[in-house]
């Protein structure tokens, strides 16, 4: 092979949307492979399980067309620039395939848990750790905090006071669920700003030259604000121009509002006027403008009083969030510290762990040699979805990838797609930056690349994402850093051709876009013609509100949200299984009894009501929920309307898988199960004949030929809604970014919005937020465009000229408004598409063929078709299946607790046993020999056991058995047999049989000899003893019959009891 | 040792042509008598499907047989006696035992290389977990002949800087062998190492035959050795084409690892079929099988490799309720008997004493077996009831609590209750074993256990081994019950337990079994990688490389081993009568991705198209069988008759306005959730303890009010309340909320000082009333009754029952003025009115009225009736002025205090009026309502997912 000038080794590269980064991807595999790197040195990570199961299938696939095509061949060839013979490709195949459980081709998650798996006690975790689910890591919160809260009671600890700080001038009459909801959303902040000194401590936070500050020591805002009031009523406050009497009377109001502040009060409900003053005063400028219809612009003392009353009430404002702050991270360390050593270092994780055991590991790491540990070198890397990546999970691969991208030797694969703008993962830690920061630190060692060309989406679809996006339109929106990685999208060669659509439709009326949508269904088919089809929303609620109406107006057209499908709640029928179990246990629970009550058919009458909950309750118990969700379901089912039956039949088995997966943990606790499965979320996929409903977020990485998308509306890009750290008790923590890109610089309670505009230093941070805010918010609707490959319709509101929020509508009425001018009959082809609509609603934007979906013709979908079974008409085999039988104790049908606790049925060797594994080695016993025979024999045996067994020889009827008779004889000790009768299989023990033999070696008689140990019971004689075994011996005899063949009056049967050292015979 | 190696031909069943060849081996022949062979099989399967045939051949020839002595090759190398050197072999338990001492007695420090990290807590979970991977790593180790110190001495992992870690091991394994030595035991690994060189042959025994045994341990090796010392001869029988293949083979009938990973398999892709998913395999399972009824077992037979299938034919054919069930060899778990979940339950109370793990516990049959057994007579519903009201009510924490607040109110579950304190204070310092075995002598008294009934199977099981491990535990030394119980807890995981086996089931064969499954159609499910070939656990302390350098089995060698037996189970059935089919899925049940066995790509390499057609054959896109229903109503709910309704209070109004359909819903089923997960006061509970302090204020008076006193008054009565209510020791949680409700207090102090001085009195405080109607919707007409029995006068008349929280008096101003606590912020004329028409057209018209030019509906009306009632009773010559208002008690100081709802009079009081003379109509005539699409807090949300229409029907009248 020739040394190749194209493949560069190590290359970062920036796919768009549809660009076909698989495609590279599995090249670069491909390459590797051919250059001779073994399949386990090369590391590929993706974004999800599933795309790993899809890149290994495209790169057999790739490698089994090349070998077998020519065509396929030469284009590898042309593209690595070496010769390649099918006869390689087979070769690399086999090596791929024969090491295909080695291979690391999944996520960075399930890399971080293999090299914590390789290393448990090197990171302090107890080995067999595992993942926890979410309701299992809920229900471990629950018992720490429940224990934290106990020693708490116990050592007087701080808890309550901590709590009183964090919730400072805030609700407080829920503590335990609050204390939950903290830990669970916050964990990780505590492990990503570790340092108490970094939460919350406004003052030093902030730089001494804030207003605040200066402040003098015990300063009084009361003389100030009566001054200002008293100088503005006596008109000895210019300006210009002159303030009207009515804008003096709101001025006024507004200075009461000041002199009446106190700490902590809720300053959002305040007057605009307030709000504009606090927020004018803290500018920089010895003049102000107060606006209030018009400007009105004054200085001087007046100006100078009120800054530093603001400056007071800012102060005072952010002392009480930098309290709440260091409240909440005195609690988080008490409940953090606690849930880590009860319940992580026992070796519950979740995924959000792994990269931060790893990153804390520190020396140990160093020490540790991975490639021994891992069984593996890693030399190649490739990295998918980069941009998605987050700061502790960098943190790790950092180091790992330093030493691919410095290797010396130059022969180290390091190859990572992503695209900044598909970053929707921001509020789950991925950090795009992280991207620049790559590019920046690795510059000299990496080449980087673009790919532009969408193999995905035809030329309508683009041209409508290159003129919303590549606007560099309105600057709010527009961020720089958008405009500076945005380049224009172009169709490739293969979806050049193929027509499209787009439209926007507006109207004011919300149902009139959900009728729309339903019409434009119908109108298409999708399902029916074999387009595939998503409707993409902001909000799972939205997607599940969908779903709900759709299926409404178009019975039998399957639709289904992905995400957040709660099986065991999102439905009537599930609901009635929760019911029964809950009502099972808790009688006061009214709201379960109700529901069942209402079930029309369980029509049940009281005395009935408690019996079957009596049944639900003792069968949950004896045989685990799988089991009653079978039982009790399939009489649900039979209740259930005739359309819903298969609805049904679906999510039963879903609740079904879910039983038993709780049941396999072993668990019989009914609320815990309940509160799992209304938890458990259901699994994705099976959902390629639907029309798929889900969130944008939902849709990454997805194609579809249609993409719907009803909700674009929403707030201004620069709302910095989520980004920050929300939990539901509403404590909204601000995390600044460390420098460094990892963890967090410090955190601070969120003040209100009006405190964070009127603050420079806060506003000044703002800015950057919302500009994050924007760009993430260009990310998802970028990622929702490029989704389709054909056609993408909008609905939405209309966009309001007078409206300031600039969100998406704003954006496409902006970017797409000059091309609206469409002719008449183009509006009404479109319109057809949505069917009759209401008079406000309008087409505001399409281009593109309306009618693109006819290329396909309805078909009626084939059902899989079965093949039929081969050489079924075979006949049975030789030796069949019998049924076992063994003839041993008496077939005992009413077994008592007692007999099974007693020592016969146990497994270990007691007295009994001992004794008769003495007499198993005894042929012909010899007094003279005893001795030696003893010494030899009884070693491993106790003593007791060994006199029991010289007693049992006592007996001289005993005896005589194990005297060595004159006539030739033959012994079996111990010796199984098997014979068949009937169906039956019959498997035994001998104990011991003497035969007797003839002086031609033939057999005359025998006898069978059989030890019994049972337990000797006073006024139980020996006959009756002998006669529970009876049927036993016959066994035994009639075995040794078939075996010698002779007569049964020829076979003596003899028992011998040996704790009470007694015999019985039968002739 | 010199073994000989004979061939078999692998075409064909094995079984035949096994038993064919044992049968010329018999030493008789008047009977085959096999009794001086010892034959080694792969798997026990193997032998008594051998045995099962050997009983047909014979009883063809009229007779019966003598066995050979069977085991399979793990047998080599346990041994067969208790006591080794003087030494007792440790049990299980006792091996557990002792390295949860060792743990727990050592100072781990000190071993900084193999524990540099430890965790703060080293309690008895991680002391267990601990153990058992150490006696895991041993047992690996054994295999070929090793231990810790060994590996340590062949200082292998030096150069991969290990070799501290090994010394480690080695220094906490001599510990622990030490301290098995001073109890007089030998750990039962070292035993093993031991006994293959002491094992004594059977004096029957003239040949050890090892019968297609494709793999066993390197130790079994040594065992043979001294076998064969004792004069028996060594044979290994190997399947395979011819005896010229036998260099395929090792000594001891081991394929050849770097044989058999190359030989193409003759496979053809037909005999491949990829499916979606689980489901997906077990229908194509069962379409195969409901081919054929009669003597199924005897035309095909069914492999599982993938754990996943496995669980899904089971619960398929249980819910399909199908002609046959799947029967499992390995049986079902410990941890999945009745038995185990008691035992957790137990465990659970035992360690955290607390109240809700007693309430689980009550529910138990066992537990309920156990109380009526000792002579109680269980009414399980009452006491469910009390348990509930224990919880909600008193947040009971701990079982001691449960039994104060029972006992004081005369709850009949406090004897249940005491049972389970007195047996749980016997576990815990009494005799452990005896205790537990107790529990199950009494709880299980009164039933017998049937040997053909399935339910019984885990205790007739799990019960003589439950009382093996107790016996064996009370020789254990030195570790606490709370040990005791977690030990016994793990042994009962790691047992099995299985169903007797009936002739019609189909028998689920491991991979192993499979070549001895000789059915002439097989079908495997789960060929996936990892299960076939099944790969080896990833073990921190043994990595691959390790294991080679050890000679230990490594994943290629399985690899090999199974290339090997797919190449004979394929050669057993290559005729036209015979067929295999391998079934492979392309996600796991929870969508993850598989992939194909890498045995099916083991083909010829010169074969241009057979490997490049086979990978896009697996590797191909399927669709799941799924039908992908749409989202339905199940069933129509139906809420039965109307009731009237006579009584209403004044409180739920609101409800009413909210939506009339829900609140007769309401009415009829008291739809009121329980909350298994409370753990503090609720909203509620926190309103009615705070408001119950604040009656206190009634109490005081003085001519110079002080803050400090009252504020005091009130405290002490919160403290009385919350102690009655939730005891003496009360949780964290509570504390909080009562520094919370006392900060709420003290702002109540203040006010209510300068409110005295101010001239307010308060004259009644939890004042009651009752109305009665007499049918009219004029509030004149209305009568005020003197008690809750007063009768009322007409059918047509309705009670309208309040609790006005306080009424106050000013003397010098005239003015009454009552007030309702709300522990929220929202003030009278929030929580009375909504401006607003959305979705107008739901509710009857007279909850709206025009208010400046804005329609306004009706949310609430307690503030008007309060009104109406004190209008008609309070004011007389005095007092001449009412006012009603909300004293809101809100966290946030500003918005605390009294606010009068001025406006309420006159014109708004008419409108009041009316709506409440809309709502008195409805109730005696309920008209058909229908769900309000949408409403503020939902009881019904998850019964009417948004279409409260389509969820439920009208009342029937
Ligand atoms: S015998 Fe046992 S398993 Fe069978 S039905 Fe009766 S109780 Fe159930």
């Amino acid at each position: 092979m020739t040394r190749n000038k194209q493949i560069k080794l190590r290359t970062l590269i920036k796919a768009s949307a549809g660009s076909g980064k698989t495609f590279r991807l599995t090249d670069r595999f491909i390459y590797l492979l051919l250059k001779g790197a073994s399949p386990e040195s090369i590391i590929a990570l993706t974004f999800s399980k599933k795309a790993a199961g899809e890149f290994f299938d495209a790169i057999l696939c790739k490698l089994a067309e090349a070998a077998k095509n020519h065509e396929k061949r030469k284009r590898l060839e042309k593209e690595f620039e070496f010769s390649i013979s099918s006869s390689d490709l087979r070769i690399k195949m086999s090596e791929l395939l024969g090491a295909m459980n080695r291979l690391t081709l999944g996520t960075l998650d399930s890399f971080f848990f293999s090299i914590l798996s390789s290393a448990p006690l090197e990171h302090g975790l107890a080995i067999g750790f595992n993942l926890l689910d979410e309701a299992t890591e809920r229900e471990k919160w629950l018992k720490t905090l429940r224990q934290t809260f106990d020693e708490s009671v116990k050592e007087r600890s701080g808890l309550i006071d901590d709590f009183t700080l964090a919730t400072a001038e805030a609700e407080d009459r829920v503590f335990f669920s609050w204390m939950l909801d903290l830990g669970i959303s916050f964990r990780n902040h505590f492990a990503l700003c570790p340092d108490v000194k970094n939460w919350g401590s406004v003052d030093q936070l902030w730089p001494e030259t804030s207003l605040w500050k200066q402040l003098v020591e015990n300063y009084d805002h009361v003389k100030d604000c009566q001054n200002c009031l008293e100088w503005l009523e006596n008109g000895k406050v210019i300006f210009e121009p002159q303030l009207t009497e009515s804008v003096k009377g709101k001025l006024s109001d507004a200075l009461r509002d000041f002199l009446n502040y106190k700490p902590g009060s809720d300053l959002s409900k305040k007057s605009t006027v307030f709000k504009r003053l606090l927020k004018e005063s803290m500018k920089n400028s010895r003049f102000m403008t107060v606006t209030y219809r018009k400007d009105f612009q004054t200085s001087g003392e007046w100006v100078l009083a009120l800054k530093r009353v603001s400056a007071y009430i800012i102060g005072e404002e952010l002392k009480i969030y930098g309290t709440r702050t260091q409240g909440v991270y005195r609690l988080l360390e008490t409940v953090v510290n606690s849930y880590n050593h009860k319940v992580m270092e026992k070796g519950g994780i979740t995924f959000s762990d792994l990269p931060i055991l790893l990153s804390n590991s520190g020396d140990e790491l160093e020490r540790l040699n991975r490639n021994y540990r891992l069984d593996r070198k890693y030399e190649h890397w490739m990295l998918d979805e980069f941009q998605d990546t987050s700061p502790s999970q960098w943190q790790v691969i950092e180091p790992l990838l330093e030493e691919v991208l410095y290797d010396s030797e130059d022969s180290r694969m390091f190859f990572c797609v992503g695209d900044q703008k598909q970053a929707i993962y921001g509020w789950r830690g991925g950090d795009s930056r992280l991207f620049g920061h790559l590019e920046e630190k690795f510059s000299g060692r990496l080449e980087i690349e673009g790919m532009n060309e969408s193999w995905r989406s035809g030329p309508d679809v683009l041209g409508v994402v290159n003129q919303v996006f590549g606007s560099k339109g309105d600057p709010e929106i527009m961020v720089p850093n958008w405009n500076r990685i945005w380049e224009d999208h172009i169709a490739s060669p293969n979806t050049k051709d193929k027509t499209g659509n787009v439209a926007w439709w507006t109207s004011k009326d919300e149902i009139e876009h959900l009728q729309a949508m339903v019409n434009l269904i119908k109108e298409i088919d999708p399902v029916g013609r074999g387009w595939s089809c998503a409707i993409l929303t902001q909000k799972r609620k939205t997607a599940r509100e969908i779903v709900d109406y759709i299926r409404r107006e178009l019975p039998g057209v399957p639709v289904e949200e992905e995400v957040g499908s709660f099986p065991a709640k999102d439905n009537g029928f599930s609901q009635y299984l929760l019911s029964l179990l809950r009502a099972a246990i808790h009688p006061s629970d009214k709201w379960a009894i109700g529901h069942l009550k209402m079930c029309p058919f369980l029509d049940l009458d009281e005395s009935e009501f408690d019996s079957i909950l009596e049944r639900v309750r003792g069968g949950v118990y004896e045989h685990g929920f799988a089991s009653f969700v079978i039982e009790w379901g399939e009489i649900a089912i039979n209740g259930v309307e005739e359309d819903a039956k298969d609805f049904v039949q679906k999510r039963m088995q879903e609740l079904l898988s879910m039983a038993q997966t709780f049941d396999k943990k072993g668990e019989r606790d009914i609320d815990l199960f309940i509160d799992y499965a209304r938890r458990n979320q259901a699994g994705k996929g099976a959902m390629e004949s639907s029309i798929r409903a889900m969130t944008i977020h939902g849709s990454k990485g997805l194609t579809f030929d249609m993409v719907i998308m009803p909700e674009i509306d929403g707030g201004s890009f620069r709302n910095t809604g989520y980004g920050g750290g929300q939990n539901g008790n509403g404590v909204d923590l601000y995390q600044c970014p460390a420098k460094s890109g990892i963890g967090f610089e410090w955190v601070l309670a969120k003040p209100k919005k009006i405190i964070q505009e009127s603050d420079p230093f806060l506003s000044e941070l703002l800015e950057t937020d919302e500009e994050t805010a924007a760009f993430e918010n260009l990310c998802k609707f970028y990622v929702g465009m490029t989704r389709p490959a054909r056609a993408l319709y909008l609905f939405s509101k209309p966009p309001s000229p007078n409206s300031k929020s600039k969100n998406f509508i704003y954006l496409l009425n902006d970017t797409l408004s000059a091309s609206n001018e469409i002719g008449q009959e183009i509006i009404d082809q479109h319109n057809r598409l949505v069917g009759k609509r209401g008079s406000d609603f309008e087409l505001a934007y399409c281009t593109g063929t309306p009618d693109w979906w006819i290329e396909k013709k309805k078909v009626n979908k084939k059902v899989g078709d079965q093949e039929g079974f081969k050489a079924l008409n075979s006949t049975p085999r030789k030796f069949r299946n019998l049924s076992k039988k063994r003839p041993s104790e008496k077939e005992l049908n009413e077994i008592t607790v007692n007999e099974l606790l007693e020592e016969k049925y146990n497994l270990g060797k007691d007295l009994g046993t001992e004794v008769h594994s003495l007499f198993e080695k005894l042929e012909w016993w010899d007094a003279d020999g005893a001795n030696e025979w003893l010494k030899i024999n009884k070693c491993e045996i106790s003593d007791k056991a060994v006199d029991l067994f010289l007693n049992t020889l006592r007996n001289q009827e005993i005896l005589k058995l194990f005297i060595k008779p004159d006539h030739r004889t033959e012994v079996w000790n111990e010796y199984n047999f098997v014979f068949q009768k009937g169906d039956e299989l019959i498997r035994g023990i001998f104990d011991r049989v003497v035969l007797n033999l003839s002086d031609d070696e033939s057999i005359e008689s025998a006898e069978i000899v059989d030890f019994k140990t049972d337990r000797s019971e006073s006024g139980v004689s020996v006959e009756e003893m002998a006669d529970r075994h009876r049927a036993q011996l016959e066994f035994y005899r009639m075995a040794l019959s078939q075996i010698t063949g002779l007569k049964y009056q020829k076979i003596k049967m003899t028992l011998i009891f040996t704790s009470r050292q007694d015999l019985f015979s039968w002739v | 040792m010199v073994v000989k190696k004979t061939s078999i031909d692998w075409n064909g069943s094995a079984v035949e042509s096994g038993v064919d060849w044992l049968v010329a081996q018999s030493k008789r022949s008047e009977f085959i008598d096999l009794s001086h062979l010892w034959i080694i099989t792969q798997t026990s399967g193997a032998s008594s499907r051998l045995t099962e045939a050997l009983a047909q051949y014979a009883n063809e020839k009229g007779s019966a047989c003598l066995l050979p002595k069977w085991s399979t090759p793990g047998f080599l190398i346990k041994p067969e006696v208790n006591f080794i050197d003087g030494l007792k072999v440790a049990s299980s338990v006792e091996t557990l035992a002792q390295w949860l001492l060792v743990l727990k007695e050592n100072d781990l420090s000190e071993y900084p290389d193999l524990f540099p990290r430890l965790p703060k807590e080293l309690d008895v979970s991680w002391g267990l977990s601990m153990g058992s991977a150490l006696i895991q790593l041993r047992e690996i180790l054994a295999e070929a002949n090793h231990d810790c110190k060994s590996v340590e001495e062949s200082r292998l992992t030096e150069k991969w800087g290990e070799q501290d870690r090994w010394a480690d091991l080695a220094r906490l394994e001599d510990q622990y062998r030490r301290s098995l030595e001073r109890n007089g035991l030998l750990d039962p690994m070292d035993a093993g190492r031991r006994w293959v060189r002491k094992s004594i042959l059977p004096k029957e025994v003239k040949k050890i035959v090892l019968f297609g045994v494709s793999g066993f341990p390197d130790l079994a090796r040594g065992a043979l050795e001294n076998l064969s010392t004792q004069g028996a001869d060594v044979e290994s029988v190997i399947f395979c084409t011819d005896s010229d293949d036998l260099n395929a083979f090792d000594d001891f009938g081991r394929p050849m690892r770097t044989v058999w990973e190359k030989r193409p398999i003759p496979l053809d892709d037909e005999q491949l079929k990829l499916l979606y998913g689980p489901a997906e395999q077990v229908s194509y399972a069962s379409r195969f099988l409901n081919l054929i009824d009669d003597q199924r077992n005897e035309i095909v037979n069914i492999g599982v490799l993938d754990p996943e299938v496995k669980e899904n034919l089971i619960v398929q054919s249980e819910r399909e309720k199908s002609s046959f069930s799947y029967n499992d060899p390995e049986g079902k778990a410990g941890m999945q008997s009745p038995l185990y979940g008691w035992m957790v339950s137990i465990h659970e109370l035992f360690s955290s004493g607390a109240m809700n793990a007693a309430t689980q516990l009550m529910n138990f049959p066992l537990t309920l077996q156990w109380l009526e057994n000792g002579g109680l007579d269980p009414e399980i519903r009452k006491w469910q009831e009390e348990l509930d009201k224990l919880h909600t009510k008193n947040l009971c924490q701990s079982l001691e609590d449960g039994i104060f607040f029972s006992d004081r109110s005369k709850f009949s579950v406090q004897v249940p209750l005491k049972r389970l304190h007195a047996m749980l204070a016997d576990l815990k310092t009494g005799y452990f074993e005896a205790g537990i075995e107790n529990l199950f002598r009494q709880a299980l008294s009164k039933r017998t256990f049937d040997r053909g009934c399935e339910m019984d199977q885990s205790f007739l099981q799990l019960l003589p081994k439950l009382s093996e491990w107790l016996k064996e535990l009370s020789r254990v030394q030195g570790v606490s019950n709370q040990e005791r119980f977690s030990i016994l807890l793990g042994m009962i995981e790691k047992s099995s337990w299985s169903k007797e086996e009936n002739e019609s089931d189909v028998t689920m064969h491991g991979w192993l079994e499979l070549p001895w499954a000789d059915a002439p159609n097989l079908l495997v499910l789960g060929c996936n990688d990892s299960f076939l070939p099944a790969s080896l656990t990833m073990n921190s302390f043994i990595p691959q490389s390790l294991r080679r350098d050890l000679g230990l089995w490594t994943d290629e060698d399985r690899a090999g081993r199974d290339a090997y037996l797919l190449n004979w189970i394929l050669a057993s059935r290559n005729d036209e009568h015979s067929s295999v089919e391998f079934v492979l899925g392309k996600f796991s049940q929870d969508g993850s991705p598989l992939k194909p066995s890498s045995l099916f790509f083991i083909c010829d390499e010169k074969d241009e198209t057979k490997l490049p057609d086979r990978a896009e054959k697996l590797f191909a896109d399927v669709l799941p069988q799924e039908k992908n229903p749409a989202w339905a109503f199940p069933w129509k709910l139906k809420p039965g008759k109307h009731e009237k309704i006579r009584h209403i209070s004044v409180t739920s109004f609101r409800s009413f306005l909210s939506c009339p359909f829900r609140f007769y819903l309401n009415k009829k089923f008291k739809m009121n959730e329980y909350d298994a997960e409370k753990e503090e006061a609720d909203v509620m509970d926190f309103g009615t303890l705070t408001h119950s302090a604040l009656e206190v204020l009634i109490e005081y008076s003085a001519t110079n009010p002080d803050e400090g006193e009252i504020y005091k008054l009130l405290c002490d009565r919160l403290a009385k309340k919350i102690d009655y209510r939730y005891g003496s020791k009360p949780s964290l949680a509570i504390l909080q909320q009562k520094a919370s409700m006392e900060r709420r207090l003290k702002r109540v102090a203040q006010i209510h000082s300068n409110e005295l001085s101010d001239g307010w009195e308060i004259k009644e405080v939890e004042k009651k009333f009752y109305m009665d109607t007499r049918g009219s919707t004029d509030p004149a007409e209305w009568k005020v009754l003197n008690s809750w029995e007063d009768p009322l006068e007409n059918e047509k008349s309705i009670r309208i029952v309040g609790v006005v929280d306080r009424i106050d008096i000013h003397r010098e101003r005239g003015v009454y003025r009552l007030l309702d606590y709300k522990t929220s912020k929202k003030g009278p004329k929030e929580l009375h009115l909504k401006n607003s028409k959305v979705r107008s057209e739901e509710y009857p018209n007279y909850f709206f009225f025009e208010q400046n030019e804005k329609t306004t509906r009706w949310i609430d009306l307690q503030l008007p009736l309060y009104k109406i009632w004190a209008e008609k009773v309070l004011l007389n010559k005095d007092i001449l002025e009412l006012e009603v208002g909300i004293y809101n008690v809100p966290a946030l100081e500003e918005q605390f205090g009294p606010k009068m709802w001025t406006e309420l009079k006159d014109g708004l009081l008419r409108e009041a009026i009316v709506c409440v003379g809309g709502v008195l109509e409805d109730l005696l005539a309920p008209a058909n309502h229908r769900p309000v699409s949408k409403v503020e807090y939902d009881d019904f949300e998850n019964i009417f997912f948004h279409a409260p229409e389509d969820a439920i029907d009208q009342f029937s009248i």
